[in-house]
């Protein structure tokens, strides 16, 4: 993968992984890397109720570090294990770079890290070009393709301030988990995207595309914590202070990322959904189609032609697969409608386009429309 | 219109040269004799003119003082076509008599021109000069009296007015305004138009009741949503298993069935979402009897 170089340097990494977590993931029990062979339901059950303690334990760690941002947590964990890509947004300083640091850091496996500037080209992800000591030019693997099938977390700074053609190579690396580069494909078959944008400026920025919003399982919107202990925790402790020695604290990952894909598989297959849950997401997605159709109603709004576009098919699955992921974690094997409701509008309302006219009042309209909608369609 | 007229009528001559299209300038007028200081003084003064004419509004008398004695209150035109190519103008006019007569003495009211334009010629119409006979209101020499003020004339008397249209109108209006108000009141939901809470759950505990008789899965499930429609309509939304406190909250006089509401929830996941081990499966006849416990606590509240 690497083309051959005379001096065999290899220049130092804008970013390298993380030290100590390739021998530390290499020791957990491999018993778990073979889920695909378990086909006993008790033996399901209770490799997933191991999981679940992980995935608790996961969470717990990361609070740790990231204070008085519970659900964020909880959605980035249901995202972890719907093996989705994940966008995270807020004002600046309200720790979305610290939480997918964290995360990264208890998830294990490479990681990889970009920031988004305007003049970033899809090569740079790429490709690491360098003038060698000897002078000649080189071209090495660049950030995406360093750790090649170990990368588990890319992460992607600001992500708005990238340009398009950024946004659809990544597009690609998305929706595929592969990019061809040196003349052959690259699988990343535990990849996870995971970027962040800040809503405050908008010079020098790119809207994101629909079609890349809509390849992103969840759009979570970062707060600054209301508890009132944890602002002043956040403000006072030093500890909260130096993000690398708070990293620190988090010690070694919880579980091999590397098994992550066949238990998201496992709890897929696990979790059932009835049929009368089937038809109330159906009865949903519908209401969200043809508001005024569904009898949802808006004060201020003309729901008549309102959706303009989105809520895919692709969403809706999404959508069920982030559920089906949330009552394993709330020790379910079967869908109910609060498993929807809870992650309904992270993974849902990105994806939904409403009529230009309603431009000026931003994402608020469809996250009323979504709640409105769920105030109207009954369950069961 | 005055049509019937007695007093004077004066035709003028017409001495206008041949190319003069004004065909006739009558004055109309109340009557020429009787006025007191005071009093007001209609005419009327009708031109006839080929219709091609054009009064020139300018050239009429201005509003305002004429004479020491006199005054112009009014003038008013009107024009309307009367047939054979010809139109007629009518100008009110309005004057206002001030001399104070010490006899009967005839005042002439002052004559005016009108001018027409007609294919870019213009004509002077003259209004005739008219005379009007003018009274003493008083005695010359009143008799003599002891007192100045007795030379006064007593005030007029207090008029009785008539309270009757007054008297109706006002019931017309009060019984209007009274209908406003109920409309506005039935529009807002006031007394008596406010509706009483419908009692969900009562209607729940009747349909549950009806069906709980019949034997099935399908009556069993109905049942189950019956009961979980009449409390989304008390909550105003949907209430899931999980809102089960936050539903209780709001509504604190269910809060001593929240047990059972838990077992209910937890029956309908596992009926309808196939939740296993959701602890307890809630009977047909608990299901009636924990909808008959809300709806009587539902009329607890009123």
């Amino acid at each position: 993968m690497r083309p051959r170089s005379g001096s065999g340097v290899i220049r130092q990494q804008r970013v390298g992984p993380l030290p100590g977590i390739v021998a530390a993931t290499s020791s957990l029990p491999t018993r778990l890397l073979d889920l695909f062979s378990v086909t006993d339901t008790a033996e399901t059950d209770a490799v997933l109720a191991d999981w679940r303690a992980k995935a608790q334990e996961f969470e717990t760690r990361v609070a740790r570090v990231v204070l008085g941002q519970n659900r964020v947590i909880r959605l980035v964990t249901i995202a972890i294990f719907a093996r989705g890509h994940v966008l995270l947004e807020g004002d600046v300083g309200v720790g979305k770079t610290t939480l997918l640091r964290a995360v990264a850091r208890v998830l294990g496996g490479a990681f990889s890290r970009i920031e988004g500037t305007v003049d970033l080209m899809p090569s740079d992800l790429l490709y690491h070009t360098y003038l060698a000591d000897d002078g000649r030019p080189r071209v090495e693997p660049g950030p995406v393709l360093r750790h090649a099938e170990d990368l588990s977390i890319f992460f992607f700074n600001e992500i708005n301030r990238a340009r398009p053609q950024v946004h659809s190579l990544l597009l690609r690396l998305m929706a595929e988990r592969s990019v061809t580069a040196f003349d052959r494909d690259y699988f990343f078959p535990a990849l996870q995207v995971f970027a962040d944008r800040n809503l405050v400026e908008r010079e020098e920025t790119f809207e994101l595309p629909a079609a890349a919003r809509d390849r992103f399982l969840m759009e979570i919107s970062m707060k600054t914590p209301s508890d009132a202990a944890a602002r002043r925790a956040l403000i006072f402790d030093p500890r909260f202070h130096d993000v690398d020695r708070l990293l620190d604290e988090i010690g070694e990952p919880v579980f091999d990322y590397r098994a992550l894909a066949s238990v998201a598989e496992l709890i897929q297959n696990r979790v059932h959904a009835s049929e009368t849950l089937e038809a109330y997401v159906a009865k949903l997605w519908d209401a969200l189609l043809d508001p005024y159709a569904a009898g949802v109603v808006l004060p201020d709004v003309e729901m008549r032609g309102l959706v303009r576009g989105g809520a895919s098919p692709r969403g809706v699955a999404f959508l069920v697969r982030a559920a089906r992921v949330r009552a394993w974690l709330e020790g379910r094997d079967a869908l109910t409608p609060e498993d929807i409701r809870e992650i309904f509008l992270e993974t849902m309302a990105h994806r939904i386009f409403v009529d230009p006219i309603y431009a000026m009042r931003g994402d608020d309209i469809v996250r009323d429309l979504c709640r409105a909608a769920f105030a109207t369609v009954p369950a069961p | 219109m005055r049509a019937a007229l007695f007093a004077l009528s004066l035709l003028l001559a017409l001495a206008a040269p041949a190319a003069a299209e004004v065909k006739s300038v009558r004055l109309y007028a109340d009557r020429s004799f009787g006025f007191f200081v005071g009093d007001l003084v209609n005419a009327r003064l009708e031109i006839i003119a080929d219709s091609a004419s054009r009064l020139q509004t300018a050239s009429l008398p201005r509003p305002g003082a004429l004479d020491y004695w006199l005054d112009l209150r009014d003038v008013h035109v009107r024009e309307q076509p009367i047939g054979d190519g010809l139109t007629r103008w009518d100008i009110e006019l309005v004057y206002q008599l001030f001399y104070v007569a010490l006899d009967v003495r005839n005042l002439q009211i002052p004559p005016f021109p009108l001018r027409f334009l007609r294919e870019g010629e213009s004509e002077i119409a003259r209004a005739p000069a008219w005379t009007i006979g003018v009274s003493p209101l008083r005695e010359v020499l009143p008799a003599r009296r002891d007192n100045p003020t007795d030379y006064m004339r007593a005030d007029r008397g207090v008029e009785q007015g008539d309270a009757t249209t007054p008297a109706a109108r006002a019931g017309i209006f009060a019984a209007l305004a009274f209908g406003a108000l109920a409309l506005v009141a039935h529009d807002r939901g006031w007394p008596p138009f406010h509706r009483r809470r419908a009692r969900v759950f009562a209607a729940a505990a009747r349909r549950i009741a009806a069906l709980t008789k019949g034997d099935g899965e399908a009556s069993r499930r109905a049942a189950m949503l019956a009961l979980h429609r009449a409390i989304d309509e008390a909550a105003g939304r949907r209430i899931f298993a999980e809102d089960l406190d936050a539903f209780l909250s709001s509504h604190a006089e269910f809060a001593s069935v929240k047990e059972a509401l838990g077992r209910f929830f937890n029956s309908s996941r596992a009926l309808f979402f196939g939740v296993a081990d959701a602890g307890g499966d809630l009977a047909a006849t608990e299901l009636l009897a924990l909808a008959k416990t809300l709806a009587a606590l539902e009329r607890s509240v009123g």
